[in-house]
């Protein structure tokens, strides 16, 4: 069974840390105070650890290139990084903020995009599972491949809900926190997302790794 | 909406939390209606978690990691120097094309020509004004009062050049380094050749420290960085310290052996130690060390001098650096260059049979060191034992131990083990044991025995920062590689000493350790950060633009169908947190673990002894290479 589990392990049950929450130094070894884009930073240098690998996998999931992905994943935390001093905390996770950059730079990124004309999607997607044959690879790409085909027919906030909740691994209350609309809206556009895709792949796929229990 | 979508929305939310949570799923609160309608929905579903299965490489994350700490410490120095209104300008040009800049910056030499010097002094390599920094720098030198001036601004720029080339490192920018490798050499020949005749006694002895802790800070920035990449990404930073180690080393032995040897100097206590990383799994090894030589100017010119004579034995095999006492010895104050280290015997261990292996009778090491008033000097010599044994092969040719130096020079406070930061690196992703940084080898030999408790631990590092081209060459040891850093975090006085560097590296051993911990898939729980260290301070590396987050563009728009309300961040203030510091010992066992692996293949010590040493009870095996 191919395994799915790459969400937070406290999604939706604790939302992730504030800016002013996470572990940092309040004092440098000088002893001087840092101030709060000082700690913003450092928030980020730690958050980077946790949350690289599914910023990765949302941008992945939005753009179709896990090399390119990679790239811009970097970047959203450098841009986190030197933006710390702009960002207000407002209560929300501080990974909030992030993704919520990482959703700018992956909206430029297709932008840029759509006026040079490449698209190839999903070169060198590479999964978790392990084992595999060539035709299970060669399917696995081509269903890959015709599912990032259908996730360009969606809405954009429709594609946003589904990175982050399928990509970045989150709740759908922490979804509408990093988009700023209520968890019944995100469910509302996850149910109209995985529907339109339904429809457009015209054929229901192989239940990979899931199965409904009958009762 | 109705009830029973609403219904069905819950629901497949509910299953979509159990296949991003990777768990079947059980629609088991749905009626046989909404389960018909769930399944072909589902198993969209289950396709969309698997097409986001895809991960980054390892390396990218490290990569990011890197890079996220240089611009951490650009943005430092950014904000602890005035900014002008120049440099604003030209971060805000940082989306320009090249050429345009670069027209513009010959408009502006034209029109502000002081302005545009100014801005260029803060440019890195590969930037258009780059080129106006270096005549700038080089139109100093040209226009100094004192030949004493002229070495002090050569050094200072041998430094600048080093830090960029840390840069250029962290962006794997190896066509820009090439090119700046020979600038860095150019600047080091420059101090050198302008030593001679400012070298009054005094004055020599002067320029000599200077040029020392010169060589600490630059080499010691570069090889903070290259500390950092992964293994396959340090060549080109060998290739550069092994140039500049040696264009250091050459330079100041060949300025100062005249002024420093009439001088009436006085006698400090140079200390040196001994310990070991990068422990090999094919065997472990044992050394004799007869004794430990320095030469340099403030020995006289050609001198050896010798530091430690008493012979002990040296156990290659415990890893995790801890630092055994080898012994002291009594030498003029003034500047040293070179390093000898004097073996007899070895003991190879493999596979449960222990036998007499053939050691080189020395190895001289390139490594520039003050000797002053202000507490005892301290050299570290850590053994590479995986390099060491890899090079001559388990019970072949003749040994010749891979060995680091580190140098803590008179007057600075040896760091305590979390702050022996130099070349340790946050990119821990390599997947090696942790060592364990606080073992201490076994002392059997008859010097004094360290006490563990005043001696920090030596931060593993790049190995065998030379090449070996100069074997069989039977004339005097040539200087072809520095394999040391001085921890430059701590007091180095030289100008724009990267004194953070050693503060920063250690602490983002916090964040590398959580790196490790938290690479696994099922992973992220952002609550973790509590166990990690943080960074505040360090080297400047990397090149931060200010650049605005662009929150206001690509907004959500249009979004007509979820009857949600729009985004936007409200003021709040958020819960206050906790703060607290990273566990930092922990960290440097993690640094300790990746750094340790930094030598490479083709890296050996070079550097023979083409005198005699004085070794009784050497066994000679004919094999010295006498480089």
């Amino acid at each position: 069974m191919v395994e799915f589990a790459h969400r937070r392990e406290n999604s939706g049950a604790t939302p992730g840390p504030t800016a002013d929450q996470w572990p940092v130094d309040s004092h440098n070894r000088a002893g001087e105070k840092l101030d709060g884009a000082e700690r913003v930073r450092q928030a980020i240098v730690l958050l980077y650890e946790s949350a690289f690998e599914r910023v990765h996998r949302y941008i992945a999931l939005r753009i179709g290139f896990i090399h390119e992905a990679e790239d811009i994943s970097s970047e959203v935390f450098l841009k986190a990084l030197r933006s710390a001093g702009s960002y207000r905390d407002t209560g929300k996770p501080l990974e909030a903020w992030v993704f919520r950059i990482a959703h700018n730079l992956v909206v430029d990124h297709l932008r840029k995009q759509s006026r040079t004309g490449v698209n190839v999607p999903l070169d060198g997607a590479e999964t978790l599972a392990s084992v595999e044959t060539v035709h299970e690879r060669i399917e696995r790409r081509e269903d890959a491949e015709e599912l990032h085909r259908a996730l360009k027919g969606l809405t954009e906030p429709q594609r946003q809900v589904i990175a982050l909740r399928f990509g970045a691994g989150m709740s759908s209350e922490e979804v509408a926190d990093v988009l700023g609309k209520r968890s019944g809206a995100v469910r509302y556009l996850q149910h109209a997302a995985i529907e339109k895709l339904r429809k457009e792949l015209g054929r229901a796929p192989a239940m990979a790794g899931s199965r409904v229990r009958e009762r | 909406m109705s009830a029973d979508e609403q219904a069905i929305q819950a629901l497949l939310d509910q299953c979509v939390d159990q296949i991003i949570a990777g768990e079947p799923v059980e629609a088991s609160s749905a009626m046989p209606g909404e389960r018909a309608e769930l399944e072909p929905l589902l198993a969209v579903a289950s396709s969309l978690g698997q097409a986001a299965m895809a991960l980054p490489s390892r390396s990218a994350k490290s990569m990011g990691r890197a890079r996220l700490f240089a611009a951490l410490d650009a943005l430092h120095e950014d904000e602890a120097r005035p900014r002008s209104t120049v440099r604003t300008m030209l971060d805000r040009m940082a989306g320009v094309p090249r050429w345009a800049l670069a027209s513009a910056a010959v408009l502006t030499v034209v029109a502000a020509g002081a302005a545009t010097v100014l801005a260029a002094l803060d440019t890195a390599p590969g930037e258009p004004l780059h080129v106006v920094k270096r005549a700038y720098e080089s139109t100093q030198v040209l226009t100094a009062r004192s030949q004493e001036e002229r070495v002090a601004l050569s050094l200072a720029q041998a430094e600048e050049r080093a830090r960029e080339a840390g840069r250029l490192l962290l962006m794997g920018d190896r066509v820009e380094l090439e090119g700046l490798t020979p600038q860095l050499v150019a600047r080091i020949e420059a101090a050198g050749s302008a030593m001679p005749s400012a070298s009054g006694d005094e004055d020599g002895e002067r320029l000599g420290a200077a040029f020392a802790r010169s060589a600490s800070a630059a080499l010691g920035s570069v090889q903070t960085v290259a500390g950092w990449l992964p293994e396959s990404e340090r060549e080109p930073a060998r290739l550069l310290l092994a140039q500049a180690g040696a264009a250091y080393a050459d330079a100041l032995e060949a300025s100062l052996v005249q002024a420093a040897g009439s001088v009436t100097a006085s006698v400090r206590t140079l200390e040196v130690r001994v310990a070991s990383y990068n422990s090999s799994q094919a065997g472990s090894l044992s050394a004799t060390v007869e004794g430990v030589d320095v030469s340099g100017p403030g020995a006289g010119a050609g001198r050896w001098v010798t530091v430690v004579g008493t012979p002990m034995s040296v156990d290659l095999s415990t890893g995790g650096d801890a630092q055994t006492l080898l012994g002291r010895g009594e030498i003029d104050e003034g500047s040293y260059t070179r390093i000898r280290v004097r073996f007899s015997t070895a003991r190879v261990t493999s596979g449960g049979v222990t036998a007499e292996a053939s050691i080189t009778q020395s190895i001289v090491l390139d490594r520039p060191f003050l000797v002053q008033a202000g507490g005892p000097t301290v050299l570290a010599l850590s053994f590479d034992e995986t390099r060491t044994l890899e090079q001559a092969g388990v019970h072949g040719e003749v040994l010749e131990p891979v060995v680091l130096v580190y140098a803590y020079e008179s007057g600075q406070q040896a760091p305590p083990l979390a702050e022996v930061g130099g070349p340790e690196s946050p990119v821990v992703d390599t997947g090696l044991d942790e060592m364990d940084a606080l073992s201490a080898p076994p002392s059997t030999g008859q010097g004094a025995t360290g006490d563990d408790s005043e001696v920090p631990a030596t931060p593993p590092s790049l190995a065998g920062l030379t090449d070996d081209g100069d074997r069989g060459d039977e004339e005097a040891p040539t200087a072809s590689g520095v394999a040391a850093a001085a921890p430059s975090g701590h007091g180095n006085a030289g100008p724009r000493a990267p004194t953070e560097s050693g503060h920063g590296s250690a602490d983002r051993g916090g964040s590398a350790n959580a790196a490790q911990s938290s690479s696994e898939p099922n992973d992220g729980d952002s609550g973790d950060g509590a166990s990690h260290g943080n960074g505040n301070g360090g080297q400047r590396i990397g090149h931060g633009n200010t650049s605005d987050l662009g929150e206001s563009s690509n907004d959500d728009s249009g979004d007509d169908e979820s009857g949600g309300n729009g985004h936007g961040n409200g003021p709040a203030g958020g819960p206050k947190g906790n703060s607290g510091r990273g566990n930092e010992a922990n960290a440097s066992q993690t640094n300790a673990s990746s750094g340790g692996d930094a030598g490479s293949s083709s890296a050996s010590l070079h550097g023979g002894d083409h005198e005699s040493p004085p070794a009784p009870g050497t066994k000679s095996n004919g094999k010295d290479k006498g480089r």
